[in-house]
């Protein structure tokens, strides 16, 4: 009962875990404490205080404990947008069930990575199957502008989301291994729909990426409408607003970008 | 204790130094050689070499009585000492080592080469589907990669293609960057040295399609099929390293990714 109490109070003070491993040791929590004395979600141990601490590998290690079982089934798990919460029959079955209090960095980065290759290569195959010249030259800054759009979508977005939603008040819950996992893994989709993009036909890849945007953004507003709707009104329409629109602009920006 | 079983593993008919050489190699005299001339000699040729290539630099600080040089990895004050250049820690062997010309070990295995362990790594790699012993990799060998780095770049220079350049760069960077992953998966942590050491040996396959590169020309079905075979063989074999002798069984997979991209990279140096 009194741990119940604890974890309640802590969500609503809003300082519930801190962003990444905070500089500073940690201590039992307390409802009371300051913004960056809650121990890590995870129950790893916390690397050791210093200033320096985002450049020691050994801060960046609880988010990679990892086995290949663990990320299939993520991975897995974030194409099943339609699931339900096993315990408490909630939408949000990819964040309680299964990245629980462990987000992790590896498979958002490498199906970011994945991602951006796929996309400029399927970009390149597209601009050959439509060019009409006998000396095709393959362009080497599709790859550049694919890095530049997916990883402000799968690193920016969630840093300015987490930023905003601090600012707002509205972060119960939330913290930024949290929305960048969450962005890593809904970029899963994009993987077979940018493959399936070098079927030369404008049909075929604006429904395939329209249906992976869709499977994206449900994973995004699945997992996140619960927790952001316990702010007022106007400030949770104010932020699921906003997801939706980086959702909109990143399909738009991959089709007129990429496979124009 | 563990350099002297490391130095019966990798030199097994060599004498094993004495014990009291041991302690005298792990904690150099800071500050300065009492014997003159063994020390200065050894400054000379440190001066000679210039700027040594990281784990390189470690044979040449070697005091030669104490016998055959113990890797990098086991002290690793020598290599940054190394490379600064600076020859202040020099270990002080006993006066009659400079002098006793005669009793001087065989150059290899003053420089730690030791090609026995080299060809039984380079098996290890060959024949992946038998398991390697999980102590073949603990020394940070970095001989045998170098030269097959080197063997590399000589075999695409025979097709026409200079990409030594290629080969470093690819090299190090894809190894630092691998040698970041694989410490943030495992548990405890492995030194750098032993990732290059092993990815290293593991570009034995990348060299075999190189030499086939010279007499058949690999554009074209069979030689994509042929790259593909070579970075699956290449992943497999460095894989089963990480897994028999790093323990990171449930992380295979996970190793096996970027490791692929890496020699995906070499063969496309390779076969384009």
């Amino acid at each position: 009962m009194d741990d119940e109490d604890d974890l309640l109070l802590l969500n609503d003070t809003g300082e519930n875990s801190s962003s990444l491993p905070p500089p500073v040791s940690f201590s039992e929590p307390s409802p009371m404490s300051t913004p960056a004395a809650a121990p890590l979600n995870n129950g790893l141990k916390a690397p050791p205080a210093s200033l320096c601490w985002c450049f020691d590998l050994r801060s960046y290690q609880p988010y990679f404990d990892i086995n290949t079982s663990d990320i299939k089934h993520r991975v897995l798990s974030s194409l099943h947008v339609w699931k339900r919460s096993a315990t408490t029959q909630d939408v949000d079955y990819f964040l309680s069930d299964v990245l629980g209090d462990n987000p992790d960095a590896y498979g958002p980065f490498w199906i970011t990575m994945t991602l951006v290759f796929v996309v400029s290569v399927t970009s390149n195959i597209n601009q050959w199957v439509h060019s009409t010249e006998d000396d095709f030259e393959s362009d080497i800054d599709s790859l550049l502008n694919a890095m530049w759009i997916i990883y402000t979508f799968s690193f920016g977005i969630p840093l300015i989301s987490y930023f905003a939603l601090r600012c707002l008040g509205a972060i119960q819950g939330i913290n930024f291994m949290i929305l960048f996992s969450l962005y890593g893994y809904s970029l899963t989709m994009y993987i077979p729909a940018a493959l399936l993009c070098v079927v030369p036909s404008q049909a075929v890849h604006w429904l395939s990426l329209l249906v992976a945007s869709l499977f994206s953004g449900a994973l995004i507003f699945r997992n996140l409408v619960g927790r952001v709707m316990q702010s007022e009104e106007t400030k949770s329409r104010a932020i699921l607003g906003w997801f939706a629109g980086c959702q909109i602009i990143m399909f738009l920006c991959l089709k007129l970008v990429f496979y124009a | 204790m563990g350099e002297q079983v490391l130095q019966n593993v990798m030199f097994s008919d060599s004498a094993a130094p004495s014990p009291a050489m041991a302690p005298q190699f792990r904690n150099p005299n800071p500050g300065g050689s009492s014997d003159g001339w063994y020390s200065q000699q050894q400054q000379q040729q440190q001066q000679q070499y210039g700027q040594p290539q990281g784990a390189y630099s470690a044979p040449q600080q070697n005091s030669g009585p104490n016998g055959p040089n113990v890797p990098s990895s086991y002290n690793p004050n020598f290599v940054s000492q190394g490379l600064s250049g600076s020859m202040s820690s020099t270990p002080v062997t006993s006066s009659a080592a400079g002098e006793d010309f005669d009793n001087e070990p065989p150059l290899l295995e003053e420089l730690g080469i030791n090609i026995e362990h080299i060809a039984l790594k380079t098996k290890a790699i060959m024949t992946p589907l038998q398991a390697p012993d999980s102590h073949l990799y603990d020394d940070t060998d970095m001989a045998g990669p170098l030269c097959f780095a080197l063997l590399l770049g000589v075999t695409l220079m025979l097709t026409g293609k200079l990409h030594f350049g290629y080969i470093y760069g690819f090299g190090v960077f894809g190894c630092l960057a691998l040698s970041g992953v694989v410490n943030l998966m495992h548990p405890t942590g492995v030194d750098t040295w032993r990732c290059f050491s092993i990815l290293g040996y593991s570009l034995v396959p990348v060299n075999i399609l190189a030499v086939i590169a010279i007499v058949i020309s690999l554009k074209g079905f069979f030689g994509l099929l042929l790259g593909c075979v070579t970075i699956g063989w290449s992943t497999f074999a460095s894989v089963r390293v990480f897994d028999k002798c790093l323990n990171m069984r449930d992380q295979r997979w996970l190793v096996a990714y970027p490791i692929a991209l890496l020699y995906s990279c070499f063969v496309m140096i390779t076969v384009f």
